[in-house]
């Protein structure tokens, strides 16, 4: 499938990285699923952030999704979360065109402190639903040639981005973001190595 | 003594379950999903969750309400139909039957005693087709892949006249089955069964399929109904114009860029296709309403060409594009000989399809320009290509 699920913009601190805005479309996902999925969706979001360096550019895959970070050298942070057969050079010029976007709307001194209430910045949603078919973003490609493809690190698994010694299943329990039922979710399903079927 | 007490305790709450499940059904008649909602422990709450027509049950108890709803519908089988009769005819206890039914087909959707019930309990007026039709539909919102439930819908419409059904309806339960679960042959095999039982959907089905097929670009389930849906256009003469300039025209110009291709040039007119695509044709002998058909199925197979390039630039090298292009190719390939051999029913019948290989094995390639084009241009795509060729269009490339 062809589909870009979430996408949100964070600001690299020193200690962890802070949200500052972010939407998402989870219509594919059944009714009661949703509310974990974005939880989700924003917890590896940010813990990627977290573990990425400045000026680089990661494609982290997890399962059937495809996690697209991109931290610039000033700390600003685009993630995009898609299919993985979205194409990923696409994905990392949307990301690129949305920091700038963001930056010519948003001022760098509200970055370290903001919140998604207090940041003013509301294109994300039409940029999702735009972009959901990757032709769109087609004359941006273009004028963006000079995105380096070699240059995105891809990693198979979010473990893969951690850092020595730490482990996914301790920081999803430890979260204080994940509510008490995703949490019993990711135990469940990763029980039956599947989110939406019994049995 | 305390187990005994323990086994009537659950049973208890398994019938309070059920009960509750069959109390929303009852209020809410536009339920439109149904899951399990993973949760390992009791909260001492009620596991039936129902938000905005969408009921969800808490997955630590899915197994025991399975089990007693299972045993309470087997013992009901195996009574006599003396005693069967007789509970049955307490209007009651069928309503009551239906609801162990709908808990146990909801969690397990794979039975196929339990559908047979159903089946019994509607040809006996005890449910209604509407009802279940509703019914089925929710457990395609579990089960995607359930073709128990497809076959459960077709079965309940043969009691329906055809104009009584929401075809559009039907249509949209087989994308939303097809869009949630990859490679679903069982909700494309029931929107071919729509496809020739319903009224002529043609059009919006190419309309849709292309969308499709541009989102789930690897999986081959939707290229192939296309490629059916493609047979079906031809087989019923069907054409569209377009809607701008006076009187309309066909739309020829992927035709036309297929030409360019294979370096042929031409104009974007019917009498210029033609002559190129059928050469040496006594055009007159021939219906111009199977003409048009041919000129606009054949830029149909065109366009689903040049999408499968366009799309392979876009993403890298797909098994789907190739084949569907392939698909593609043979049926322009194959409608151009039977109209030159004088094959024009809509119908390709199985002892013309053998008529239609040896004429394809000794076609003269050289006296039919576009087609001579098309094997030589072919021939570039690499030894395995050629060899398809060979096989199913009879180019008689040499053996690498």
């Amino acid at each position: 499938m062809v589909k870009l699920f979430a996408l949100s913009i964070f600001h690299k601190g020193a200690s962890e990285a802070r949200l500052l805005k972010t939407t998402a479309d989870l219509q594919s996902f059944s009714f009661f699923q949703r509310g974990t999925v974005n939880e989700f969706m924003t917890f590896a979001s940010k813990t990627i952030v977290e573990r990425t360096q400045p000026a680089l550019r990661q494609s982290v895959k997890q399962d059937a999704y495809m996690c697209h970070v991109y931290v610039r050298a000033d700390n600003l942070a685009g993630v995009l979360i898609a299919d993985h057969e979205y194409p990923h050079r696409v994905a990392h010029t949307l990301i690129t065109k949305i920091l700038d976007d963001f930056t010519a709307k948003v001022t760098a001194d509200q970055w370290p402190n903001g919140t998604e209430a207090t940041i003013s910045f509301d294109l994300l949603p039409a940029f999702l639903a735009r972009y959901q078919n990757p032709v769109e973003a087609d004359p941006l490609t273009r004028m963006q040639n000079d995105l380096d493809e070699t240059k995105i690190i891809l990693k198979n698994t979010i473990e893969a981005v951690l850092e020595r010694g730490e482990k996914l299943e301790d920081m999803v329990s430890k979260s204080e973001n994940l509510s008490l039922q995703s949490k019993a979710f990711y135990k469940t399903a990763k029980k039956t190595n599947s989110c939406c079927s019994f049995a | 003594m305390e187990m005994e007490e323990e086994l009537n305790e659950k049973k208890v709450l398994c019938e309070k379950i059920i009960t509750d499940i069959n109390a929303v059904f009852l209020k809410d008649q536009d339920l439109a999903s149904f899951e399990i909602i993973p949760k390992e422990t009791n909260c001492n709450k009620s596991p039936v969750v129902h938000v905005e027509h969408n009921l969800g049950l808490e997955s630590w108890c899915a197994q025991h309400v399975y089990d007693h709803a299972h045993r309470t519908l087997i013992s009901h089988r195996r009574q006599s139909s003396a005693q069967q009769l007789r509970t049955l005819q307490q209007q009651q206890q069928s309503d009551s039957l239906a609801k162990y039914l709908n808990v146990a087909l909801l969690i397990n959707p794979d039975v196929t005693t339990f559908w047979h019930i159903r089946r019994q309990l509607v040809q006996k007026n005890r449910l209604s087709i509407n009802k279940e039709l509703q019914f089925s539909a929710l457990v395609l919102s579990i089960k995607p892949k359930s073709n128990e439930a497809f076959a459960y819908r077709r079965w309940l419409y043969s009691f329906q006249s055809a104009d009584a059904i929401d075809w559009p309806n039907e249509i949209g339960i087989c994308e939303r089955a097809a869009d949630r679960c990859a490679s679903n042959y069982h909700a494309w095999s029931h929107r071919q069964w729509i496809l020739q039982s319903g009224p002529c959907l043609i059009q919006s089905e190419l309309l849709r399929t292309e969308k499709f097929m541009r989102k789930h670009i690897s999986d081959y389930s939707c290229y192939h109904y296309r490629q059916v849906l493609l047979g079906r256009a031809y087989e019923l003469n069907f054409a569209l114009f377009n809607d701008s300039g006076a009187g309309g025209s066909l739309p020829l110009a992927s035709l036309q860029l297929l030409m360019a291709n294979y370096g042929l040039k031409c104009e974007p007119k019917a009498e210029d296709l033609l002559q190129l695509l059928l050469p040496h044709v006594d055009l007159s002998s021939i219906s111009s309403q199977r003409l048009r058909s041919f000129l606009y199925c054949c830029n149909v197979a065109a366009n689903d060409m040049r999408l499968c390039a366009e799309q392979r630039l876009m993403y890298g090298l797909r098994d789907c594009f190739d084949l569907h292009r392939r698909a593609a190719l043979k049926f322009i390939v194959e409608q151009c000989v039977r109209l030159q051999m004088g094959l024009a029913s809509g119908q390709p019948l199985a002892s013309e399809a053998e008529d239609l290989r040896s004429h394809l094995s000794t076609f003269d390639f050289d006296k039919h320009p576009f087609l001579d084009a098309v094997r030589r241009t072919e021939s570039s795509l690499g030894g395995k290509h050629r060899r398809w060729c060979n096989l199913h269009l009879s180019f008689g490339y040499p053996a690498d």
